[in-house]
């Protein structure tokens, strides 16, 4: 199962890049780097300032926005911009997706985004992480609370299991 | 059509290569050990490419010219050495 805005939860965080959209700790709003390190409770975000910095930010209470690479998931809503270039290079993309996923994993995008959201628009907008480097594809924009994230890195997959046998 | 654990493991290979590459072994260490514990959670088994370039002893990811030494015993095996000392021998 690819990587999508349905499977993300359950997927490797690990290498994603992520914004913190809103965090209990003023401090954590407004992180934005690529997830290199997971854990029970917390997610390692590797800014990239001069110096690396990695800041560890508590999955409870937090919004997080992560960037998926839009070949992966592409949403059928997802608005003209966004998917017209990529629907041609991908003839293969699925139809069925929607950009609000079903299932409560996904809140929308809360007016408490202030700073992500100004800085990159709205999700429909083909665009790049601010204060990242070469990620310059089209990308889908998930937002997650981070809530749903609070499991062991190993044990998270099991989760509302696809199995064979129910 | 590949699981989520599947996928998991192979995002993690990668990672753990790159680590490695960029002078984080300890976190390529990290990754190892993620996917070896998902692939016994799941039960999917791990790759070749991601068995013969481990380490048992440290997990290490193994990059051949970076961290582990590759020789050839004619006609016989592989040996692979990682920097922490462990030995491992393939078979032709």
């Amino acid at each position: 199962m690819p990587l999508t805005p349905e499977t993300l939860t359950r997927h490797e965080l690990v290498g994603l890049p992520v914004g913190v959209a809103d965090a209990p700790s003023d401090a954590h709003v407004g992180i934005a780097g690529r997830v290199v390190s997971e854990s029970q409770r917390t997610l390692v975000v590797r800014v990239p300032s001069g110096e690396h910095r990695d800041k560890r930010v508590p999955k409870a209470g937090a919004t997080f926005t992560f960037a998926l690479p839009s070949a992966a998931g592409t949403d059928e809503a997802d608005g003209s911009v966004t998917a017209g270039d990529a629907r041609a290079s991908h003839p293969t993309d699925e139809a069925a997706g929607a950009r609000k996923p079903p299932g409560s994993a996904f809140e929308l995008p809360s007016s408490a985004h202030g700073t992500l959201v100004a800085g990159r628009g709205q999700d429909d907008t083909a665009g790049v992480t601010p204060g990242q480097s070469g990620g310059c594809e089209d990308a889908v924009y998930v937002t997650v609370d981070g809530t749903r994230l609070l499991s062991r890195p190993a044990f998270r997959t099991e989760r509302a299991g696809d199995s064979t046998w129910q | 059509m590949a699981s989520i654990a599947e996928e998991r493991i192979e995002r993690l290979t990668v990672l753990a290569r790159e680590a490695t590459k960029a002078g984080e072994p300890d976190r390529a260490r990290e990754y190892v050990r993620l996917a070896r514990r998902v692939a016994e959670r799941h039960r999917c088994g791990l790759p070749r490419t991601f068995t013969r370039f481990t380490c048992d002893r440290c997990d290490a990811f193994l990059v051949p010219g970076v961290n582990a030494r590759t020789r050839l015993q004619e006609g016989s095996h592989v040996v692979v050495r990682c920097d922490c000392g462990a030995t491992e021998r393939y078979p032709y």
